[in-house]
């Protein structure tokens, strides 16, 4: 889990620290650029292929992590 | 399942023209913000673009081509029997600019022409139409011609897409020949379910009484009327990475083709990311994978003929190559294709200007 939340941070450039339970919206590289990043993220570290509503229907981070442990 | 073979087709030759203005992503700053636009420019790669003037019209760049190719083959206009203009930016609404075009280039009337409304996927479809209207009739040259200027259409307060579109125009040459060995195969898709990821709302006939013509707020944040171009960016990338790859792998195996027997993945350009990622996903190697966006910007559906101009010329024009390719878009409409280049004509890059002063 820990390793997601690195990769979550890599992919949008944030440099804060913070937990599986944050809340999305607080970044504001969570906007229609950061999805894309984190789409490509889903895809080619997790195979996991998502489209834009479920993305967008993520509140926290914990939430996009279901997405990839399912 | 759209897929099949087209036989006894060659290539004969490919040019692009660009219109002579270079536009750098960077004088958005004071726009958009130095922020936002650098994290367009890391994203999409995309650098430098090249934009019409007012006046000047898709056909325009795709004329400037077309002259440039059939003076370089040296080809008789009278033996030109096809021509095919594809392209979201015509000249009216009537007539085709096919026709016009017929004119301008001072083509037969022995000519069939006509437009086709497609983007991104013009290449494959372009080679597909032009292949089919030559194989069962007395046409034994053709001209299928690309064009758009995507930017005309765009929103100047839309920064998801006008730092993106370049207007371009391209021309391909093809010719009946018996003699040619290796067969074209193809595979044609659409999706119509999708055609609001990627559209324009007005300017039609559908919406004609309710459409604004100033532009609103979307629920995107963005200002834009209903006349200009809508692109849902996310849902776009989401379909490029997905069912393309997967519309290459179904093709592959198909014909029973390898990565290994091409010698170059010769994909649309709209961005870095995606045309890398397509790449990725069919695990062809990156190398053997050009790409050219940074400098030109989405050029829609003369990206894939002018990364072969830019990129591939050289061995085109001297030897024999094989490319895997495929052009993804707008409709959503998309094609994969294996084609062979041999010995075939390519003039430079043109720059140009000029513009249709009869129109």
């Amino acid at each position: 889990m820990n390793e997601f939340i690195e990769k979550f941070k890599d992919a949008l450039d944030i440099k804060d620290e913070f937990d599986i339970n944050v809340e999305l919206e607080k970044f504001e590289e969570w906007d229609s650029m950061g999805y894309i990043s984190i789409m490509s993220l889903l895809d080619e570290e997790y195979g996991k292929e998502v489209d834009a509503n479920q993305l967008k229907a993520c509140k926290t981070l914990a939430d996009l992590y279901k997405l990839v442990s399912k | 399942m759209a897929i099949g073979e087209l036989k006894n087709v060659a290539i004969k030759g490919i040019s692009c023209c660009l219109p002579d203005n270079q536009v750098l992503n960077t004088d958005y700053y004071e726009k958009f913000g130095k922020d936002l636009v650098d994290k367009v420019i890391k994203m999409t790669g995309i650098n430098t673009r090249y934009v019409a003037i007012e006046e000047q019209c898709a056909s325009d760049l795709a004329y400037t081509a077309a002259e440039r190719l059939i003076e370089n083959l040296n080809w008789d206009k009278d033996t030109i029997k096809g021509l095919i203009f594809i392209t979201q930016s015509p000249d009216y609404r009537k007539p085709a600019t096919a026709c016009i075009l017929q004119y301008r280039l001072r083509l037969s009337e022995y000519c069939a022409a006509f437009d086709v409304n497609l983007g991104c996927s013009a290449f494959v479809y372009g080679i597909f139409f032009g292949s089919l209207m030559m194989s069962n009739n007395d046409i034994n040259r053709m001209l299928v011609l690309i064009g758009d200027a995507g930017n005309r259409y765009v929103s100047p307060e839309d920064h998801s897409s006008i730092l993106l579109h370049t207007s371009a125009g391209s021309a391909l040459a093809l010719e009946y020949d018996p003699e040619v060995n290796n067969s074209i195969k193809y595979s044609l898709k659409t999706d119509g379910s999708r055609f609001k990821s990627l559209y324009m709302p007005a300017g039609a006939s559908r919406n004609a009484y309710t459409a604004k013509k100033e532009p609103y707020l979307h629920d995107d944040g963005i200002m834009r009327s209903d006349y200009h171009n809508f692109m849902n960016g996310l849902d776009i990338f989401q379909f490029s990475i997905t069912e393309v790859p997967k519309t290459i792998k179904e093709f592959l195996k198909h014909y029973q083709l390898d990565n290994d027997m091409f010698d170059y993945l010769v994909l649309h350009q709209p961005n870095k990311l995606m045309v890398e990622k397509v790449a990725k996903k069919i695990e062809f190697p990156l190398e053997k994978t050009p790409i050219n966006v940074e400098k030109f910007g989405n050029c829609n559906g003369s990206s894939i003929p002018l990364l072969i101009v830019d990129k591939l010329k050289t061995e085109a024009e001297n030897s024999r190559i094989r490319l895997l390719t495929s052009g993804f878009g707008v409709g959503l409409s998309w094609g994969v294709m294996d084609l062979t280049l041999e010995h075939i004509t390519i003039p430079d890059i043109i720059y140009s200007n000029e513009y249709y002063t009869e129109g």
